[in-house]
């Protein structure tokens, strides 16, 4: 089955946590440790939900944001932020319109499922990728 | 045959034969033959007669040529008497006795005219000697004299030269003597030598013509060659008389004197002060355009060149004129004296008046030379600068800085009030002082101090004094004065600028102190402030940072236990899981309050206020609370009028009103009260949460409002962090409000009053921190 989630933080502990949770709903999900990682995903083809966690090393949520769009990677997916911090910083200027959601960690479970499951509708099936 | 003749015809014959030998006889007379003699008979009468004449007359010539013979002789010896006579010989004497009577009377009339002659011709050798010695005098005497001399005649031949002359040429007396023009002269000077010449017969008298002439030896010279014309015995024109007299010297000494004269009268006109000079006898010698121009005086006046008239014209231009009068008079009475001073003319014109006597070598006094400057423009100047002084002396007198002024030698020339008042030094015993007095109230002694550095090398002073900071010409230095005057320890800001004239002179300095010793505390404090602000902002960002760190551990904690807890079927486990997540959540919770707390110490901009309604903003929170009203079953109303609004920044107030009602909550009993009222009272509405709760005792009312107080330490409530009251007071003191409490005492409930000011409107950004974003 193709993965339509794609969690994206520097901390291992989140992205095993959240792999496991969705996982235990049923959910298929891969990781990229950073901005680089998930520019290869999406250039690799994945397109679905992207969890973002904004404070990262070497480039951050909003910098790998910017070379989504930028690369013309951005098409097909939904971006969902996570964010420890309460306000977004002024790195976001101009690509908040390519987010769709923000989830403040530590994030509510069940919320966080409702939300995923919501955003999974969203998305084009396969055969509107054609 | 013989013929026979007829009488008539021997008669011709006759006749003929006597013409012819008559003819014969005359042409041998006349040959000289005077002894021929003929025979006087004649075949014809008449012929005897004329033979008869011939031979008287053959007589009278032999006579003639005898007395002719006689003569000659006489006139012989005569000629050679007279010859030796000629030749000298004064002593000949011709024969008186002469047989020729005319001859022996030439004779005589010889003798008696050789003797007249003997004496004549002496008398002319006498005066040949003596006209040949004068003549020689003359020669001996224009030859010593130096001017070249020449004569010539009228056919422009030298009649004679002097030595001098002969120099000039480069010819001897004998090679001139006798030449014409053209024989000594090149032709074109030759040309107009004779032109000139020429010129001077044609009007006999003189002529002078000034012309350069070269020398033999090559040194050109200027002359002037002065010439006349000169009369024979009998009063006819006989020449012309030259002397060639060298200017050259004259002419350079002229020419000399003509620059020094130029130079004069030029320096004269250019300077700018009008000048005059007067001979001994007061009369204008020389004068320039700016005395006119000063004076006014009509040019018609200076032309009389009588100073009297001027004088008078001028005196009556004075301000003083009797004072004028009587300066001058007397000045030009003592001829020795030299004076200035100063005259004010009715126009307003003030003229610097300068007076020297004019005196030769040995004291002779020729004049008086007077110079007039019109120094009205500086006096003006010097009254300006004289006001500018006084002006800036009272501007001194009153600045608020402690202030003294020195001169070029460090002598006080001002010393203002404040720095009386600052150094207890009264200005009279300063002003006027030198040697460093300014110094002694700092330190007690005379000593050098920033004002003195101002004329010291500047590398000296950057180099040995490392407090002194430069700029310009300004010296700045902050100093410490341990023992002020009267004891005082104080810190002094000083600044020290080197004073300049017009002309960029230095004339002295002034030097400013301020007590910055309050400055100084209180720069200490805003050091304090701003090291206090530097440390909450490190705080915050340490908050910040940490909210964050403990939020990702807590992250895998959120997602995990609730999934751990499902798949757990131990009760006992599902418990230590529940008490696991409750912890979690209080850690989640103490976190964002802390951070919550943080980020409230900012300002609230104005964009960020809102008119809020208090009622519809407390019963959203009330509506959100009601999960933990409930489970104590307390009753909470909200009494809020709904006409009542604040300006504020909605989330913040929301965040207060949820504080402050979960709080109420938390300390309320089972089935408690809780209501929401408020009232406006002018500018101000106040707010209060009235709770019946467990109360506060008086002590404890300020200190609830402290960052994680609790009334009993001992107890760790894990669902109250201790920070809720301290946000809202900091919401509260955000919106320059006031928070405070109110119980009754323990067991008697608490009210918690807030009071918004109407009149808030935010704060504006900091100059500093808009200059920090741009």
């Amino acid at each position: 089955m193709d993965s339509r989630i794609m969690i994206v933080d520097d901390e291992t502990m989140i992205r095993e946590a959240v792999k496991i949770l969705l996982q235990s709903e049923g959910l298929d999900i891969i990781a990229a440790s950073g901005g680089e990682e998930c520019l290869d995903r999406l250039r690799a083809g994945f397109r679905g939900v992207i969890l973002m966690d904004i404070m990262m090393p070497v480039m951050d949520g909003w910098d790998t944001i910017r070379r989504i769009v930028e690369q013309g990677l951005y098409e097909g997916n939904i971006v969902v932020m996570l964010t420890a911090m309460d306000a977004p910083g002024e790195k976001m200027e101009g690509l908040q319109e390519y987010v769709t959601d923000y989830v403040t960690k530590p994030f509510d479970t069940n919320s966080l499922l409702d939300s995923l499951h919501y955003y999974l509708s969203l998305l084009p099936t396969d055969g509107d990728r054609l | 045959m013989k013929q026979t003749k007829p009488d008539n015809c021997v008669s011709a014959d006759r006749l003929a034969a006597g013409l012819a030998e008559i003819h014969s006889l005359l042409a041998r007379i006349s040959q000289g033959d005077t002894s021929l003699r003929v025979d006087v008979t004649a075949e014809v009468d008449s012929f005897g007669d004329l033979k008869i004449l011939c031979n008287q007359l053959a007589d009278h010539i032999q006579k003639l040529n005898e007395d002719a013979h006689e003569m000659a002789i006489g006139l012989c010896e005569h000629y050679d008497t007279l010859n030796r006579i000629a030749l000298g010989d004064f002593q000949a004497c011709a024969a008186e006795n002469s047989q020729n009577e005319l001859v022996a009377k030439l004779g005589e009339l010889i003798n008696k005219e050789s003797a007249a002659l003997t004496g004549a011709i002496s008398r002319v050798q006498l005066a040949e000697a003596e006209k040949q010695s004068q003549l020689n005098f003359l020669q001996t005497l224009i030859d010593t004299i130096p001017s070249p001399i020449f004569f010539k005649d009228l056919n422009y031949r030298y009649l004679g030269c002097n030595k001098a002359f002969e120099t000039y040429l480069g010819f001897s007396r004998e090679q001139i003597v006798g030449k014409t023009l053209d024989e000594l002269w090149p032709a074109e000077l030759a040309d107009r030598y004779r032109l000139q010449d020429r010129a001077l017969f044609e009007n006999p008298g003189s002529q002078a013509l000034e012309t350069p002439i070269r020398y033999a030896d090559g040194t050109l010279r200027d002359v002037i060659c002065n010439k006349a014309t000169f009369f024979g015995s009998d009063g006819s024109l006989g020449g012309l008389v030259g002397v060639i007299l060298d200017i050259t010297e004259r002419k350079r000494a002229e020419e000399a004197l003509v620059f020094q004269n130029i130079l004069l009268s030029t320096q004269q006109e250019a300077s700018i002060d009008g000048i005059l000079v007067v001979d001994e006898n007061a009369r204008i010698l020389s004068f320039n355009r700016r005395f006119v121009e000063i004076m006014g005086i009509p040019s018609q006046l200076l032309e009389t060149r009588e100073d009297e008239p001027v004088l008078k014209y001028v005196t009556d231009r004075m301000r003083e004129p009797k004072k004028f009068l009587e300066k001058v008079k007397y000045l030009y009475q003592n001829r020795q004296m030299s004076c200035r001073d100063e005259i004010s003319l009715c126009d307003g014109k003030i003229l610097d008046r300068y007076t020297v006597p004019l005196l030769g070598d040995e004291g002779r006094y020729y004049g008086r030379l007077w110079s007039f400057r019109d120094i009205t423009e500086r006096k003006a100047a010097e009254d300006q600068a004289r006001h500018a002084y006084q002006q800036l002396l009272d501007i001194v007198e009153f600045l608020p800085d402690a202030t003294f002024v020195v001169d070029k030698g460090k002598r006080v020339i001002a010393w203002n009030r404040a720095i009386e008042d600052m150094t207890g030094l009264k200005k009279e015993d300063v002003v006027g002082q030198g040697d460093q007095v300014y110094s002694i109230p700092f330190y007690g002694e005379r000593r050098p101090i920033l004002i003195d550095l101002i004329d010291e090398d500047p590398d000296v002073v950057d180099s040995n004094y490392t407090n002194v900071r430069r700029d310009g010409r300004s010296l700045l230095a902050e100093t410490h004065v341990p023992s002020l005057c009267n004891g005082r320890d104080r810190y002094l800001w000083g600044i020290a600028t080197p004073l300049f004239d017009k002309q960029g002179n230095q004339v002295g300095g002034i030097e400013s102190i301020r007590d910055i010793t309050e400055h100084r505390l209180a720069e200490q404090e805003r050091s304090r402030l701003e090291a206090q602000l530097h440390h909450a902002r490190m705080m915050e960002s340490f908050m910040v940072r940490l909210g964050h760190d403990l939020k990702t551990p807590l992250t895998p904690l959120f997602a995990l236990l609730p999934l751990v807890r499902e798949r757990v079927t131990d009760p006992d486990l599902k418990n230590m899981l529940d008490i696991c997540c409750k912890n979690t959540v209080s850690i989640k919770e103490l976190t964002d309050k802390t951070r919550m707390l943080v980020t409230l110490y900012s300002d609230i901009r104005p964009y960020e206020l809102e008119t809020v309604s208090l009622y519809s903003v407390v019963q959203e929170c009330l509506d959100e609370c009601s999960g933990g009203m409930n489970s104590k079953k307390i009753s909470c109303h909200n009494e809020i009028d709904p006409a009542i609004s604040v300006l504020a920044a909605p989330a913040q107030l929301h965040e207060l009103f949820t504080n402050l009602i979960l709080n109420a909550a938390r300390y309320s009993h089972e089935n408690g009260r809780v209501r929401i009222v408020a009232e406006e009272c002018h500018d101000t509405v106040t707010v209060a949460v009235i709770d019946d709760g467990i109360g506060l005792a008086p002590q404890h009312l300020e200190s609830i409002f402290d960052e994680f107080f609790k009334v009993d330490e001992s107890r760790h409530d894990l669902e109250a962090s201790g920070l809720g009251l301290s946000i809202c007071k900091r919401i509260v003191q955000n919106h320059h409000g006031r928070i405070w409490a109110e119980s009754a005492g323990l067991g008697k409930g608490t009210s918690i009053f807030c009071a918004f000011d109407r009149k808030f409107k935010g704060i504006q950004k900091s100059e500093k921190e808009m200059a920090a974003h741009g």
